[in-house]
């Protein structure tokens, strides 16, 4: 389905010192230099599986992403994706793809969602049949009967990003592409598009690539991740291993209703961070559940919130490990 | 749908689309067609300043001066509503990444790039044009036979496509560059050189405005429809336009393989 080899792509850029003597002198001698933005990246998907694309910014994940939709030319090695080389860019091959950017707009920005799609469906040539079946599901999916009719310039971002999702999923394609699709939404916003995504797969069994800031993204959608950093692969496989190898502890987030002595979080867990009346404790895995419950009991707490370390951290905690 | 109906049936409602939003400013369009009418009188009454003393200039009537300067509104009116908004939006299509998407679609992504928006304010300036074109015949006593009018018909053609392939070329050159926000002055000064004809300069302009093939916009369509264009210019002009058109795709295609996106 998508196989990569010795993937590398770089990109030559200019050199630009600063001050107004080094911008004039660029505008005869420029210098440049040579970034590897993906080396040697090697990894198999096949049909059907949700695998989540992690990394800090910068890390190479975008472009490893655009090579694979065909936008970048590789430098080096071989990308096969549903049999296609992808930067031919053949259409047969750019019929089964689909790729959602989140906070940038694929539908016409000026029409309203319905014309939008309606492009869509005269880009994919999609008869009236399946094209009405598969719209009519993705407005009940997605709750997109009251957008329709507005300019897509004037929804929200998070009904932007809805309509998006239905506009890329028109023509029902075999492999998706995510790069950052729940980017800037509200905690509903991204429980609906996580919720939505996670249905589709299993109602079409649809590959899914996802790169995401956003542990919750991941943890919903995928069960295998990998993680790249500085162009190259660091991890490749199950993500509950990634985490329970990388971040042996989960944050328990208590808030107070009023203050209490330090010695009170000897035993408890590492306090990690204290927010006036919010106190945030490293609990290993294990005793997440039983500290929570102590909490309760013995201290005058108002709200207790369990939750994974940001994947910033446990990304941190692989390259650590490097 | 095959390829011919799906790509006129997207670029149709795109249209709609511009129309319907522009429509809605009706003082801008009415205003719009005042102002280019102005400036096309203006135009007339400028070049009857070179007339005032003599009856021809380098073989070119006043009458046939104006065939020339209509078919100059005309083009400029083409450029302005077809293809000068699609140009404009380029830069912002590379750095926002919209070209990405796209560049994912299985649909030509020149064709949607380079003439998805229309700007119906102009849309009347061509018509303008031709109607001066028009006025310019009459006045010139020429009778206008069919075969003229065919043989203007097909310059007047390659002169648009010659237009296209430089929009296309300055596309390709938008995505190189990202920021290329003056690359419309480049069409519009192209357009302009055409507003009389090219025998009215001294050589060596007047042989560079031929290579270049500013002669092809407006003085060979005019000559033919007054019945003095060299015949063997019927084949080299659809030969022109047509080599101008495959290299800018060439150029686009090229652009493409360097083009590295909004962030990569």
């Amino acid at each position: 389905m998508i196989e990569v080899r010795d993937l590398a792509k770089h990109f030559r850029v200019h050199r630009r010192q600063p001050g107004l003597r080094a911008s004039l002198r660029s505008l005869v001698l420029r210098e440049h230099l040579t970034v590897r933005a993906v080396e040697q990246v090697s990894f198999t998907i096949p049909a059907g599986e949700v695998v989540g694309f992690l990394g800090p910014n910068g890390a190479g994940k975008t472009t490893t992403l655009k090579c694979l939709t065909g936008l970048l030319h590789p430098t080096a090695g071989t990308v096969r994706v549903l049999g296609h080389t992808p930067h031919h860019r053949e259409p047969a091959f750019l019929r089964r793809i689909s790729l959602v950017m989140g906070q940038r707009n694929a539908l016409f920005w000026d029409l309203p969602a319905a014309d939008a799609f309606e492009v869509n469906r005269a880009i994919y040539g999609l008869a009236e049949g399946p094209y009405r079946s598969a719209l009519d599901e993705l407005v009940t999916l997605l709750d997109l009967a009251p957008l329709l009719h507005k300019q897509v310039r004037v929804l929200s971002l998070g009904e932007r990003m809805r309509c998006e999702l239905a506009g890329a999923l028109l023509h029902r394609p075999d492999v998706l592409f995510l790069d950052e699709p729940t980017l800037g939404l509200d905690v509903n916003g991204q429980a609906a598009v996580r919720t939505f995504l996670r249905d589709y797969n299993a109602r079409y069994g649809a590959t899914v690539l996802l790169t995401s800031h956003y542990m919750g993204d991941v943890t919903t959608l995928a069960r295998r991740v990998l993680v790249i950093d500085h162009g190259t692969l660091r991890f490749d496989g199950d993500l509950a291993a990634l985490v329970e190898a990388h971040s042996p502890h989960r944050l328990v987030r208590v808030t107070l209703r009023e203050a209490v002595p330090a010695q009170t979080w000897v035993g408890l867990g590492e306090v990690s961070e204290v927010d006036g009346a919010v106190v945030t404790l490293a609990v290993p895995r294990a005793e997440t559940a039983a500290v929570a419950a102590r909490l309760l009991t013995t201290l005058p707490v108002e709200d207790v919130a369990i939750e994974d370390p940001p994947v910033e951290h446990i990304i941190r905690a692989v390259f650590a490990h490097a | 749908m095959n390829g011919w109906s799906r790509h006129a049936r997207v670029l149709a409602i795109c249209w709609r689309a511009a129309v319907a939003g522009e429509v809605e400013y009706r003082f801008n369009f009415f205003s719009n067609v005042a102002l280019s009418a102005f400036w096309m009188v203006w135009a007339a009454a400028g070049a009857s300043v070179y007339f005032r003393f003599t009856g021809a200039v380098a073989g070119w009537t006043q009458a046939e001066v104006l065939v020339v300067i209509g078919l100059f509104f005309t083009l400029n009116g083409l450029r302005q509503a077809l293809l000068q908004p699609n140009l404009e939006r380029m830069t912002d299509y590379v750095r926002l990444g919209t070209l990405d998407f796209l560049l994912t679609k299985p649909f030509d992504a020149q064709l949607l790039v380079s003439l998805r928006q229309v700007r119906v304010n102009n849309l009347l300036d061509p018509v303008l044009g031709l109607a001066l074109t028009t006025v310019g015949v009459v006045l010139s006593g020429r009778g206008v036979s069919v075969v003229a009018l065919a043989a203007f018909g097909l310059l007047l053609g390659c002169a648009v496509l010659l237009l296209y392939a430089l929009t296309v070329l300055l596309m390709a050159l938008a995505v190189v560059l990202v920021a290329a926000e003056e690359l419309g002055r480049v069409s519009y000064a192209f357009v302009e050189l055409s507003r009389f004809p090219v025998e009215l300069y001294r050589n060596p302009v007047q042989a560079i405005l031929t290579v270049v093939p500013v002669a092809f916009l407006t003085t060979y369509p005019a000559a033919a429809l007054l019945g003095r264009l060299d015949p063997y210019l019927l084949l080299i002009a659809p030969a022109v336009a047509a080599g101008a058109v495959v290299l800018a795709s060439l150029a686009w295609r090229r652009s493409l393989r360097s083009y590295a996106g909004a962030s990569a």
